[in-house]
């Protein structure tokens, strides 16, 4: 389980570089530092060293959909106009975006779900969280296969 | 919270999350649309702005045939169908007064015939002076010359300004006259036009390979002559004019201020 806590912090800061360098932007060091502190702050403070982190993983989700809207917003405002079809970060940001939709539900709830034995309607939160991530892995990978494509081009 | 609580909030979020990107794509396109119009828009317009010298000239030609055309048929194909009334009438009677009355008014037509046809010509000549610019008019004149196989003419033009409107007519009009002359009187086979402008002096060269003139009595007599130094001296030009057998040189320098 502290893996997982670790986890959350690499795919927020991953995603947030990946992003800034879209935008070329510089690397948002205090930004990483400020998010590793409130994680271990939260993984701390909540002393849930052993059971699923669940306000750090809302986290996560809630800063890969601000990353990825405002990334369509760069898109959407730049004076380079190409196709979606041929832009892979598209399909890798619409990919994270579902994702992080789908995984809401499950990673507020998380604490509920993954500590205690889900039963009952809790159960389809894997339903949500499962969906999501087939259909992020599936885009992701697209994005990256028409990404090898336009950098022959 | 209840359960449906729970249940709206998985569906929302992803439903909102696909919603997003549906509405993010519809967005997008509909801008590209925006920009290919634009960028379509724009090309025609320059390919438009590009043809358009090309269209107003090859109207211009249009328009200026069509005037032709009409000054061909109304005016000297009513002389010629007048002409040939009277020629008709000549070979049927036998009177020779009738016939003296007729040759008269055949000549007169023939004069007027002569008149008009010279004065359509001069029209022609002065539109493509104005129209295309002298270097234009001077280089369909020789070609003119040289298609009708009794002179070569050789025109060396270099005006990298243009030429003041009259200025650009008299000289026009000089080497004109300097031509009739060459091919009436001189018997030359080749001549050689050169126009040049540095420092708004207008520089013009005549030369043609003819058997030339006596310059002191062609002074006072011949009429060509006598137009060619009253232009020259409407356009306060220096005109040297020097005459052999070998050949007859004319230059003439102008301001072109």
């Amino acid at each position: 389980m502290p893996a997982y806590h670790v986890l959350a912090y690499l795919e927020a800061a991953f995603l947030w570089v990946y992003y800034n360098q879209l935008a070329d932007k510089k690397v948002p060091y205090a930004g990483l530092l400020v998010l590793l502190l409130l994680y271990s702050a939260n993984v701390y403070l909540q002393d849930i060293n052993y059971t699923f982190n669940s306000n750090t993983w809302t986290c996560t989700v809630m800063l890969i959909m601000l990353l990825g809207i405002g990334h369509f917003r760069n898109i959407y405002h730049s004076e380079i106009t190409v196709p979606l079809v041929r832009q892979p970060e598209f399909f890798i940001t619409a990919g994270w975006l579902i994702y992080a939709g789908g995984s809401l539900f499950s990673y507020l709830m998380g604490t509920d779900i993954l500590s205690g034995t889900p039963d009952g309607f809790f159960t389809n939160a894997w339903i949500f969280q499962c969906f999501a991530n087939i259909i992020k892995n599936g885009l992701i990978a697209y994005g990256l296969a028409i990404s090898g494509i336009t950098c022959h081009k | 919270m209840s359960q449906i609580t729970y249940f709206i909030l998985g569906t929302s979020s992803m439903l909102m999350m696909i919603v997003a990107i549906i509405w993010f794509v519809y967005n997008y396109q509909r801008k590209l649309e925006q920009k290919t119009k634009e960028y379509t828009n724009i090309e025609q317009l320059m390919q438009r702005q590009e043809l358009q010298p090309a269209y107003a000239v090859i109207q211009g030609q249009e328009d200026e045939r069509k005037r032709i055309a009409e000054e061909l048929h109304d005016n000297i194909g009513g002389l010629l169908a007048t002409l040939k009334i009277y020629s008709d009438l000549n070979l049927v009677k036998e009177d020779p007064t009738d016939i003296k009355r007729l040759n008269e008014k055949i000549s007169l037509l023939t004069d007027k015939l002569s008149e008009e046809v010279r004065k359509l010509s001069h029209e022609m000549d002065l539109r493509t002076l104005s129209g295309f610019g002298i270097t234009v008019a001077l280089q369909q004149l020789c070609e003119a010359v040289t298609s009708s196989g009794k002179l070569k003419c050789t025109a060396l033009i270099e005006l990298p300004a243009p030429l003041r409107d009259h200025v650009a007519l008299h000289i026009y009009r000089i080497i004109q006259e300097l031509i009739t002359n060459t091919l009436k009187h001189a018997g030359a086979t080749q001549s050689r036009i050169e126009l040049n402008l540095i420092d708004q002096e207008i520089t013009l060269i005549y030369e043609d390979n003819g058997c030339g003139f006596d310059s002191k009595t062609e002074k006072t007599g011949g009429m060509g002559l006598l137009n060619i130094r009253r232009r020259a001296e409407l356009i306060s030009g220096r005109l040297t004019m020097d005459s052999s057998p070998q050949g007859t040189t004319c230059i003439l320098e102008v301001k072109n201020d």
